[in-house]
């Protein structure tokens, strides 16, 4: 009996052990806990003289968080979107805040060119990774935390400056661009790809962010076979349109960033003046591949309009590239983990094949294009030239000087 | 010589719109003691009313610039009725009060028409350019200068050939005096406060041909519009046109010739003149 009692004291002493030995190894069954979410802080421009794209951004975003929904490597996602008012300091504040409020891991956005200039230290600082939305400044590039596509502003045009002298046959040029870095890199690297062809840029002029008139500037044009025009927006870009219209000027157009700038809008306010201006463009939503027709079907979808544009794409694909970025994590947000990842990332998109260099740039193909009237609308045309952009040209459109 | 041409045609036919936007906010300080910094916004909400009517609804232009004119004029009414005619004598409230509505009017223009800065409109006979001396020039900014001689002769005759223009005049000079004489000198100026929203407004349907419309624009034209007034001298229609031409064609010449020191030609423009002439070129003394 006493042998009994014995052998039960120590089954229940080898219970309570194993017990206590499940508890302390994580072996008993837990109560589930919520995982942070990753927060993604968005910069995009509602007012000021580009407030026509901010909706066009955030369209593309929430695509793609749509199509994730909501959610990668089993973790929540929160979009905090703010309004950087087309405005540098704006844009420097907005981005302070989310970072130190409300503690984002990776910024999309702001647009402009100055503002990735003004944000790129405190942004590196901080370790938060930041996506430029229409191209970025190659003076970011040290920073590390910039993701700048489609490629740098130089880069991008570079190749199109070359196109204007070799296939346009266009041998003189006048550039006319905004006075911030973003416009001011897009006219200079045009202007560098026309002047390593064999051709003479003749004047380059610099209107102010915000110009209300342009016809100043339109009055003091020289003679040239071609006028570059590379103004900060949709709105902008109209005005000037209009008032070369209005001043009698015949001197043939061209331009860049034609898909983000002619918008459906924009091209049904501008009407006959804008047709067989030339541009080139990072995207057109013509593109016959499985990618971009599912972009279109989903943005169409979305927003209940026909024709995207590279602002929405652009967003989409950023927002893609963040995704896969997290994705091969595992779902850290640390930068020491997501920056590589991004890097290393190569994929089809809605624009075409995109990878990236080991400094954060993506490499990707531009388009030609041509507003055009079809079936009574103003459109703008299917790419009417594809032109292939390497990594080389981000150092070789840097270095140009203004003629005096 | 064409840079020379094409210059002083976009330099007059900016300083006529100048020249209408000040007009309005001269004679009200001149007048009326009242620094009224919602005038350019105003010009806002009449380029926008313009806007509805010339290029949403697709009527009229000159319609447009009626409605705009009215459009200014009845929120300008309702500033003055409401709540400046607390203020009369208070400068320092003024400017807060009505440098408020411009947030708010722009604000609300933001509400009704959306963030889309809106593109230039005309009249379609003005759409395009026309060829003098195998020169071409806008047609809508050859109007604009007709327009601007048109009001300009208009409110000189107001100003100096009607009993409305001299009790005008008599009250810029002598407030009690022309009380005195049983003038209800309020009346008075409320029916100017009307005009001279009535002018901004209209000169906001006539000024988006040239600049479109954008919810910032209030503050925008309101700078230019002060230094027309500073320039040109206080309280008379002679001083804004001088003003308004002067600045319009410092500031187009400065962008052709000058572009880099586009940003300040005006304000280095207003330093001397005012050095030289403390009181602006034809301002009265008041």
């Amino acid at each position: 009996m006493k042998g009994k009692r014995l052998l039960s004291l120590i089954g229940g002493v080898c219970l309570v052990l194993t017990v206590a030995v499940l508890l302390a190894t994580g072996c008993a069954p837990k109560a589930p806990v919520a995982k942070e979410p990753i927060k993604i802080g968005a910069l995009f421009d509602y007012t000021g003289p580009v407030a026509d794209l901010g909706p066009k951004f955030q369209a593309g975003v929430e695509l793609a968080l749509e199509e994730a929904n909501y959610e990668v490597a089993g973790r929540p996602i929160k979009l905090i979107i703010e309004d950087s008012a087309t405005d540098v300091t704006v844009a420097l504040d907005k981005f302070k805040t989310l970072v130190a409020r409300d503690k984002i891991h990776i910024c999309i956005g702001p647009l402009m060119g100055d503002a990735h200039l003004a944000i790129a230290p405190y942004a590196a600082e901080s370790k938060v990774i930041v996506t430029s939305l229409i191209n970025g400044m190659y003076e970011a590039i040290p920073y590390k935390t910039y993701v700048i596509y489609p490629t740098t502003v130089d880069a991008q045009t570079y190749p199109f400056g070359k196109y204007v002298y070799e296939k346009l046959g266009y041998r003189t040029m006048i550039t006319i661009g905004a006075n911030y870095a973003g416009k001011i890199g897009y006219a200079n690297g045009a202007a560098k790809g026309f002047a390593d062809a064999g051709g003479t840029v003749v004047q380059q002029l610099w209107p102010s962010v915000g110009t209300p008139d342009y016809s100043p500037y339109i009055g003091a044009f020289k003679t040239a076979d071609v006028v570059l025009y590379a103004l900060e927006g949709p709105g902008p870009v109209s005005r000037f349109v209009y008032q070369y219209h209005q001043a009698g000027l015949t001197m043939p157009l061209v331009t860049i960033t034609q898909d983000g700038d002619y918008t459906p809008e924009a091209l049904a306010e501008l009407g006959d003046a804008a047709l067989g201006i030339l541009g080139e463009s990072s995207y057109t939503w013509q593109l016959d591949t499985p990618e971009n027709k599912k972009f279109v079907q989903g943005i169409t979808a979305k927003t209940g309009k026909l024709f995207p544009s590279c602002s929405e794409q652009n967003a989409y694909t950023l927002t893609k590239v963040v995704l896969a970025g997290l994705e091969a994590t595992g779902g850290d947000e640390s930068y020491d983990k997501l920056w590589p990842a991004i890097l290393n990332i190569k994929m089809n998109t809605a624009q075409g094949p995109l990878s990236f260099t080991a400094e954060g740039v993506a490499v990707t193909d531009m388009y030609v294009t041509q507003a055009e009237k079809k079936d009574g609308n103003y459109v703008l045309s299917a790419f009417l030239y594809k032109v292939p952009v390497e990594a080389a040209f981000i150092e070789a459109s840097r270095g140009w000087v203004e003629p005096k | 010589m064409e840079l020379l041409l094409s210059s002083l045609v976009n330099g007059i036919s900016f300083g006529m719109v100048l020249f209408l936007i000040a007009s309005g906010l001269s004679i009200v300080m001149g007048l009326m003691g009242i620094v009224n910094l919602a005038h350019g916004a105003l010009y806002m909400v009449g380029a926008y009313v313009g806007w509805t009517i010339a290029v949403q609804l697709k009527l009229d232009f000159g319609l447009a610039v009626i409605a705009g004119g009215f459009g200014g004029a009845l929120v300008g009414l309702l500033i003055e009725r409401v709540f400046l005619r607390r203020l009369y004598k208070q400068p320092n409230e003024q400017v807060l009060l009505t440098y408020g509505f411009v947030y708010i009017l722009s604000n609300i223009v933001i509400w009704v028409w959306g963030g889309y800065r809106r593109l230039q409109f005309t009249a379609p006979a003005l759409y395009g350019s026309m060829y003098i001396g195998g020169m071409p020039f806008a047609k809508d900014r050859l109007a604009i200068i007709a327009i601007g001689i048109a009001v300009a002769i208009a409110l000189w005759y107001l100003q100096n050939k009607t009993r409305m223009g001299a009790i005008v005049r008599a009250g810029m000079d002598d407030k009690e005096m022309t009380m005195g004489l049983g003038i209800n000198l309020e009346r008075v100026f409320t029916f100017v406060f009307f005009l001279a929203a009535f002018i901004a407004g209209s000169a906001g349907v006539i000024g988006a041909q040239l600049l479109g419309a954008y919810s910032w624009l209030g503050s925008d034209i309101l700078l230019y519009a002060l230094i027309v007034v500073v320039v040109g001298g206080l309280g008379s229609v002679q001083g804004a046109l001088l003003g308004g031409l002067v600045i319009g064609l410092i500031d187009t010449f400065g962008k052709a010739l000058f572009p880099q020191f586009a940003m300040f030609t005006i304000y280095l423009a207003m330093i001397v003149i005012l050095l030289a002439k403390p009181s602006g070129l034809l301002g009265r003394k008041v």
